[in-house]
């Protein structure tokens, strides 16, 4: 397993986002996170890469606590709205991912390769705070594709997107799910995790509803009238 | 510690922070401010019965120096303010954090970055002043070797100060930030003065509500006044009338207890 969490609780003020949580993502899987709004799927992510802290309960990525930093090694994070500041250019801001990425010589080819595979190699100079959201959304991808990592976390990455984007970001992963990487997809949109991921576990008020392979699960009914049987129950 | 990481964040911080408006409005005032106290001490100088002789000279050196000095800990407070909370405030602050980098490791380059800036600006700032005095002083320049040994007190202050206004920089607007801790940053100096190599039976005797609040200044929080006061006195050639390993060792246990309120703070912050 990549991630292994046991019981996570975790409070805001006297409301409990996450309540006894237990997750487990084999490696080299495509996994979806499902739950409407406000489930505790962002808190979860957070917990992950020790953005937020637990109340309770254990995360483990690689077997090392999230609370090292060294879990966080081999992780590509793309968070629901990736910002950078708005001065750097396109380029400035993958190389500061590739160095903080520690990548060496490799680096300008890293940037190319990147930009080509999101489809922004026009926009090498352009400054963030010239980018649209969707232009802004490829960078966040771009980012992620520096370095060397084994895990891939996207929060809600076809948020924001276009069809065309939406087509090229699933390019994009299914190249990645070929290379043997683990994908952590964060999503309600169930369409493009049906056709996306291969795991799956659905959230809902804190607690862990299901878990297990989606064909599996869904059986012959859809992923969508699934999850709304099982958020509805 | 992973200085790769550190050293990369260091110098985003720099690409960051050479960009402040504020910083290059400040530059242009001090050397205005260097340009008015140098037409200012010559024509002092040209008055009948008072020449430029060397003491005069040295005078205006100082001068020079008092300026810089006092604009280093003000430009200290703007870059502490901007350090950390503008990342908090554009989102970035869970992006870096999501890289294998500790806390402390984020911290330390940050403020390590603002702290380097301010530094150059001192050193800019010293050499500008000094290049104006030399000129109008057809050459007669007293640079005394204190100058150098006062480099070391200058940028543990300018540290120092970037880091304690990092910490109230958490807490409040960065308007209230810059005004807190100037406000307090005044407190200390004040706290320093007054109780700066006095012996502890006067520093606990006829104890007051404002003398209590001094003392506790005094004691637990780093002495951004004495250090100052330590780089004015080698530069001057003063003899310094404190224990300077007594000094480090409180600077030390206070920066301590800063560093640690400051993980505390970001420990609890949601991104």
């Amino acid at each position: 397993m990549i991630i292994e969490a046991k019981n996570i609780n975790k409070f805001y003020g006297a409301c409990e986002a996450l309540k006894n949580f237990s997750l487990s993502v084999p490696r080299g899987s495509s996994f979806a996170l499902l739950g409407p709004n406000g489930a505790g799927k962002t808190t979860f992510v957070k917990a992950l890469l020790d953005l937020t802290q637990i109340s309770g309960g254990e995360i483990k990525i690689n077997g090392i606590s999230s609370l090292d930093s060294k879990s966080r090694e081999g992780i590509g994070y793309l968070p629901e709205k990736f910002n950078f500041f708005d001065y750097y250019t396109v380029e400035g801001v993958l190389v500061f991912y590739g160095k903080m990425k520690g990548v060496g010589d490799l680096l300008s080819e890293q940037i190319k390769m990147a930009l080509e595979k999101t489809g922004i190699s026009d926009l090498r100079k352009r400054r963030v705070k010239t980018l649209s959201k969707g232009q802004m959304q490829r960078l966040g991808i771009a980012s992620i594709l520096m370095g060397d990592n084994d895990l891939l976390i996207l929060d809600e990455p076809f948020t924001g997107l276009d069809p065309i984007g939406i087509k090229e970001l699933k390019d994009v992963l299914r190249g990645l799910q070929n290379a043997g990487k683990t994908l952590f997809i964060n999503s309600h949109i169930l369409t493009e995790v049906e056709q996306m991921c291969d795991e799956m576990a659905i959230v809902n008020k804190g607690q862990l509803v299901v878990q297990g392979k989606i064909t599996e699960l869904v059986g012959e009914s859809s992923l969508e009238d699934y999850f709304y049987q099982k958020i509805k129950s | 510690m992973n200085l790769n990481k550190i050293y990369v964040i260091f110098e985003n911080t720099m690409a960051k922070e050479w960009r402040n408006k504020f910083l290059l409005f400040l530059f242009a005032l001090t050397v205005a401010l260097i340009l008015l106290v140098n037409v200012t001490m010559d024509w002092i100088g040209q008055v009948p019965g008072i020449s430029l002789d060397s003491t005069m000279a040295n005078k205006k050196l100082y001068i020079f120096y008092f300026i810089i000095n006092t604009w280093n800990i003000f430009l200290s407070i703007i870059m502490g303010v901007n350090c950390v909370k503008s990342d908090l405030n554009e989102g970035v602050f869970g992006q870096i954090l999501s890289f294998p980098v500790t806390r402390f490791e984020y911290l330390l380059s940050r403020i390590l970055g603002s702290t380097a800036i301010v530094f150059c600006y001192y050193l800019i700032s010293i050499l500008l002043a000094l290049s104006v005095f030399a000129f109008s002083s057809e050459g007669r320049v007293f640079i005394d070797p204190g100058f150098f040994a006062a480099l070391l007190p200058n940028l543990i202050l300018i540290f120092t100060s970037v880091s304690l206004t990092v910490l109230i920089s958490l807490f409040l607007t960065k308007i209230a930030a810059f005004i807190t801790t100037f406000i307090l940053v005044l407190l200390i100096s004040s706290s320093n003065a007054n109780f700066t190599g006095l012996g502890f039976d006067y520093l606990f005797s006829d104890l007051t509500f404002f003398k209590i609040i001094g003392l506790m200044l005094y004691f637990f929080l780093p002495r951004l006044g004495t250090i100052n006061s330590m780089a004015t006195d080698i530069i001057v050639g003063k003899t310094l009338n404190i224990s300077i390993w007594w000094e480090f060792l409180h600077l030390g246990l206070t920066i301590g207890v800063v560093y640690v309120c400051l993980l505390l703070a970001l420990r609890k912050r949601e991104t």
